[in-house]
């Protein structure tokens, strides 16, 4: 399961997604999020999920490379779900023992749920169509103003890109460690839940280990790459905006708006 | 190209030196191999080499530029690039281009200019056809080429490798360290290599032992292989075909220590049993 956490992998393309500049992608991820934040109804849900799906055609990636990433945060989102469901408060609708739900629950489960799936496939919209480097560039450019309070907007913009680049490799790295504890016989996929759970802490220390190794290198690496912390840097293409950025800058701002006035027509 | 001058070097919190008294003189161009046993300090050397140590106490110049004057900082680790073991390690893009455009955009070089620089460190290192590839796609013996073609892009005056073949298998390992030799050749590079296999340090035109922080061996590659039992007595193993010129002359064949290459071990065996 580990091993399909697509969130943070770059696919390389050639798609109108892939050619945008980094910075008109980074703020319609975030004018998506906010949408999703807003959206509280069937519509709501709706037109952010077609905003998705025009995203997901225009960077000619396959619904498949999407719905892979969601198998890894399957458990957990639909853990949250439920939970909500039960813990609503509202008037009983079916009741088990102590535990009752209401349509309330459901309703709010249902949107817990539909706000996961397209969150995580919209932050995975970003990072497929927008490698970590224009990622950092973008973000840097960004966050620019930052300078004024004596925050180094590239050093922000680097951690948030190496933390996104992180995520495939630390789960292919999870999935290694994994396969090399059941090839000496810890339980992972069998045994009883105590056994289980010793199972998954084991797993954490290597990783941890791991993970301060591999970003020990990695800093050394830059170092020796000429990286100076707060340093301006250079990119190998330059940022400038084209029409088709300006277009998909309205569309998102539109159907934002749209997501923010829906609930005033009820 | 790189002068050092009674380094010692102990890290914080430690007491004994792993650097102790070292003294060299490396000539631009030259090819050099340090080989020597585990914890003998070889990766601590080559950290010198580009300013990542510092001294504790001697000094290091490279091209004259004292490592201990932050000013030169930057300067040195663009003249000389550094590579280490694992490829995965060291790559900070997800698309070979971008890879290699890394250094240069650090060192604030106009767009144009890095894609002329890094389309010819691409060519260079043998991959440019995969410029537009995923890094995450790319082979092991690939990724290190990627690694190379970033170093070669600061068009550096030298090239450190840390062990830098140690995880490529011996065909891409004489594959990968061909094109870093001839690119040596092209640019005049000084290479300094780090290594556990000794027919890579057969490859240098000088051979330097290092055992407790100490130079102990320093000559060519046939000088310092045809001393076999000082290598064991350091706990290394000679290359195979200088082992089994060893193993002749023990047996009181009239073999000479030297030896240089297959072509010269045949020759030698030939003439041996011709009776000659």
């Amino acid at each position: 399961m580990l091993q399909d956490i697509t969130m943070g992998l770059y696919i390389p393309g050639d798609s109108i997604a892939h050619r945008l500049d980094p910075r008109v992608k980074i703020i319609l991820a975030v004018c998506y999020v906010i949408a999703l934040i807003c959206a509280s109804d069937i519509l709501s849900y709706g037109l952010a999920a077609l905003t998705l799906a025009g995203a997901v055609t225009a960077a000619k990636i396959k619904p498949s490379m999407l719905l892979r990433g969601m198998r890894g945060f399957i458990v957990m989102i639909a853990f949250t779900a439920v939970l909500c469901a039960f813990m609503t408060p509202g008037a009983s609708w079916v009741q088990w023992g102590w535990l009752s739900l209401s349509k309330e629950g459901i309703y709010k489960g249902a949107q817990v749920l539909l706000s996961f799936i397209l969150f995580i496939a919209g932050t995975s919209w970003l990072t497929f169509t927008t490698s970590p480097l224009q990622l950092m560039e973008g973000m840097s450019k960004l966050l620019y103003p930052l300078r004024y309070i004596k925050v180094s907007p590239q050093e922000v913009a680097l951690i948030m890109s190496i933390s996104m680049r992180f995520v495939p490799i630390m789960a292919e790295e999870s999935y290694r460690i994994l396969n090399a504890q059941k090839a000496r016989g810890a339980y992972i996929d069998s045994g009883n839940i105590t056994q289980r759970v010793q199972a998954m802490v084991s797993l954490l220390a290597p990783l941890f280990i791991r993970a301060w190794q591999r970003s020990e290198t990695l800093s050394t690496a830059m170092l020796c790459r000429c990286y100076q912390s707060g340093a301006e840097r250079t990119g190998l293409r330059k940022m400038f905006m084209k029409r088709a950025d300006y277009t998909a800058l309205a569309l998102m701002s539109a159907v934002l708006l749209i997501i923010i006035a829906l609930p005033d027509y009820y | 190209m790189f002068t050092i001058d009674e380094l010692v070097f102990t890290y914080p919190d430690e007491n004994v030196p792993v650097l102790n008294g070292i003294s060299l003189h490396i000539s631009p161009g030259s090819v050099v191999a340090l080989i020597g046993p585990n914890a003998s300090g070889k990766s601590t050397l080559a950290r010198h080499l580009n300013a990542l140590l510092l001294p504790s106490s001697g000094r290091v110049l490279i091209e004259g530029m004292d490592s201990r004057d932050p000013q030169y900082t930057n300067l040195i680790r663009q003249r000389v690039g550094l590579i280490f073991q694992n490829p995965d390690d060291q790559m900070i893009g997800s698309n070979v281009e971008e890879e290699v455009a890394f250094g240069l955009g650090n060192i604030g070089v106009a767009p144009e200019e890095i894609r002329k620089r890094s389309d010819e460190a691409l060519r260079m290192a043998g991959i440019y056809d995969l410029r537009t590839q995923s890094a995450h796609t790319l082979s092991g013996g690939e990724k290190q080429r990627v690694v190379l073609a970033e170093v070669l892009a600061l068009r550096p005056q030298g090239i450190v490798l840390d062990e830098a073949t140690a995880m490529l298998d011996p065909v891409i390992r004489q594959e990968w360290l061909q094109v870093l030799l001839s690119a040596g050749r092209k640019y005049n590079l000084t290479i300094f290599m780090i290594t556990h296999h000794m027919d890579e340090a057969l490859l240098a035109d000088r051979v330097l032992v290092l055992d407790k922080g100490r130079i102990v061996l320093d000559g060519s590659a046939a000088e310092i292989f045809s001393k076999v039992d000082k290598l064991r007595e350091y706990g290394l193993e000679p290359p195979p075909l200088q082992a089994l010129m060893y193993t002749l002359a023990e047996a009181g064949c009239p073999v000479p220590a030297e030896v240089y290459g297959v072509k010269n071990c045949a020759e030698i065996i030939s003439r041996m049993l011709a009776g000659e």
